[in-house]
């Protein structure tokens, strides 16, 4: 028997239970489990952040890369507060500035390559699919019709719709509203989906310490 | 009936919260109990999806990877997808290894570091492993975490030499690690493995990093969480994503084919009743909803 890890598991256990409290009513346990969590969270991120950041560049300094200490300037720079009103406040701007600058050019490429150039590339296909004998395939043919039409009737609910409402813009912009519904359906169900599945990893969580611990 | 249905509507409208959750714990656990015996004939005893193209498609890359090769997986999920993502991870462990394929494992969220120990515990435990040694330092190793989200992603593309300078640990991987010592660039893995549950500035991290990757023999996949699932579709067939295995039941019909000691037959179906219940529930509640709106 491991004192430390069954320790681990009955308090696991306990907090588990005390999270799911919570679905009754707000309760001093449930609170107690929150803030927990947070505090927790809040230590194992500064650790992490310290070990991975700030440590390793103490320690290449110390072995003669004075360099590295440049951005770990900059990144306490970040902390000196805006409202302090000194005038070397306003230097925490050069690092933010850097950040901002630097994101930017990393993501602009990103962004225009993979949504928009190739969401343009993945949207042309073939409206009628056929497979190797010339036969028509029925279901790939029906699929890439839908997504011609949501393609299409999107663009027009999202864009041409507000300039020019003539009686066809509408009626395809309608169908366009329509789409966007199931996407943010489809995207609110496969949340639920996600919690559910966490939900139920829990209650196999409690069932097994249960079991092995009682 | 416009009475009934009116105090019906009021009835549902007091029920506390709770009420609704407690059958779906009941559930749960009732079938996890019903089925937890491996010789119950359960209802849900026959795993019954069937891998679709795309996922035939992951499978192919998979068995056609080179012998003693390498590959990276991004380890970027934490405990809220542990359940969804971890039995996979162990699953691809397992298929990689017997393979002889050596891993690196890095991760680009703080809570994503814990994450591949724990897969890997769970790959050896599993008791199907068929490698007797998988050591640290010679059969897989961590890279740790790699900070910056899509810089992050730039720097494994392009700068991989100072990613793989040192390892979690703080060790330096070129005098410690045979495995990282012989690996020279990103260009050397045959694979990168995402196993996700989050974006980077709203790009699924496989994809910012198959953008910046000029090789295209290297195999990218993804794994991601069903939350995650809208963000990675659009990326399925392009030229940034070999593979993508999202969602709960792609995940589920992956461990089936590639560890199915595994169980997943188990969850599956608890989840489908589950999904069930609640899709029974909201249409009652709109039926009702409907019904009284009509009266009004």
């Amino acid at each position: 028997m491991n004192i430390l890890t069954d320790l681990g598991t009955i308090i696991a256990l306990i907090l588990t239970i005390a999270v799911f409290s919570g679905f009754f009513k707000p309760n001093p346990f449930y609170r107690f489990a929150e803030s927990l969590l947070i505090g927790v969270s809040a230590g194992y991120f500064a650790a992490i952040w310290y070990f991975s950041i700030i440590k390793p560049a103490y320690q290449s300094a110390q072995n003669g890369d004075l360099l590295i200490l440049i951005p770990l300037i900059a990144g306490f720079l970040l902390f000196i507060p805006s409202n302090s009103g000194k005038n070397y406040s306003k230097l925490r701007l050069l690092p933010a500035a850097f950040i901002v600058i630097v994101t930017l050019a990393i993501n602009i490429p990103i962004y225009f390559t993979a949504f928009l150039q190739e969401m343009i590339r993945t949207s042309v296909i073939p409206l009628f699919a056929l497979d190797s004998n010339g036969n028509l395939q029925i279901d790939t043919t029906i699929n890439s019709v839908l997504s011609i039409v949501c393609v299409i009737s999107t663009l027009m609910f999202l864009v041409a719709r507000h300039k020019n409402p003539g009686r066809f813009i509408n009626i395809t912009g309608e169908i366009g509203r329509f789409y966007v519904l199931i996407a943010i359906g489809s995207a609110f169900a496969y949340t639920l989906l996600s919690r559910l599945i966490l939900f139920m990893g829990k209650i196999e969580f409690i069932i097994n310490a249960a079991k092995i611990k009682f | 009936m416009r009475n009934f249905i009116n105090s019906f509507s009021l009835f549902l409208s007091r029920i506390p919260r709770w009420v609704l959750i407690v059958p779906v714990i009941f559930l749960a656990s009732s079938r996890y109990f019903t089925i937890i015996d491996e010789k119950t004939d359960g209802r849900f005893r026959d795993f019954n999806a069937q891998p679709d193209e795309n996922e035939m498609q992951v499978f192919k890359i998979i068995e056609e990877l080179p012998e003693n090769s390498k590959a990276l997986i991004l380890v970027n999920y934490g405990p809220e997808s542990r359940y969804e993502l971890e039995t996979a991870m162990s699953a691809l462990i397992v298929a990689l290894a017997e393979k002889n394929i050596g891993i690196a494992f890095a991760t680009m969220i703080p809570n994503g570091i814990e994450s591949a120990f724990m897969a890997v515990e769970k790959s050896i435990e599993n008791g199907n492993f068929g490698k007797e040694r998988f050591v640290y330092g010679h059969e897989y190793t961590h890279l740790g975490f790699i900070a910056g989200g899509s810089i992050a992603s730039y720097l494994f593309a392009n700068n991989f030499n100072e990613v793989k300078e040192r390892d979690i640990f703080n060790s330096s991987t070129d005098f410690h690690q045979p495995l990282v010592s012989e690996i020279g660039g990103i260009s050397d893995f045959s694979a990168i493995f995402e196993f996700s549950s989050q974006t980077f500035d709203g790009v699924p991290g496989l994809v910012s990093f198959g953008v910046m990757l000029k090789d295209r023999n290297v195999k990218k996949i993804a794994f991601c969480s069903s939350d995650m699932l809208s963000a990675y579709i659009p990326f399925r067939g392009s030229l940034y994503l070999d593979g993508l295995v999202g969602g709960f039941k792609s995940i589920a019909v992956f461990i089936h084919e590639f560890q199915p000691s595994q169980r997943i037959e188990k969850l599956y179906g608890i989840l489908s009743m589950i999904l069930f219940y609640i899709v029974g529930l909201v249409v009652l509640m709109n039926l009702i909803k409907l019904a009284s709106k009509d009266k009004k």
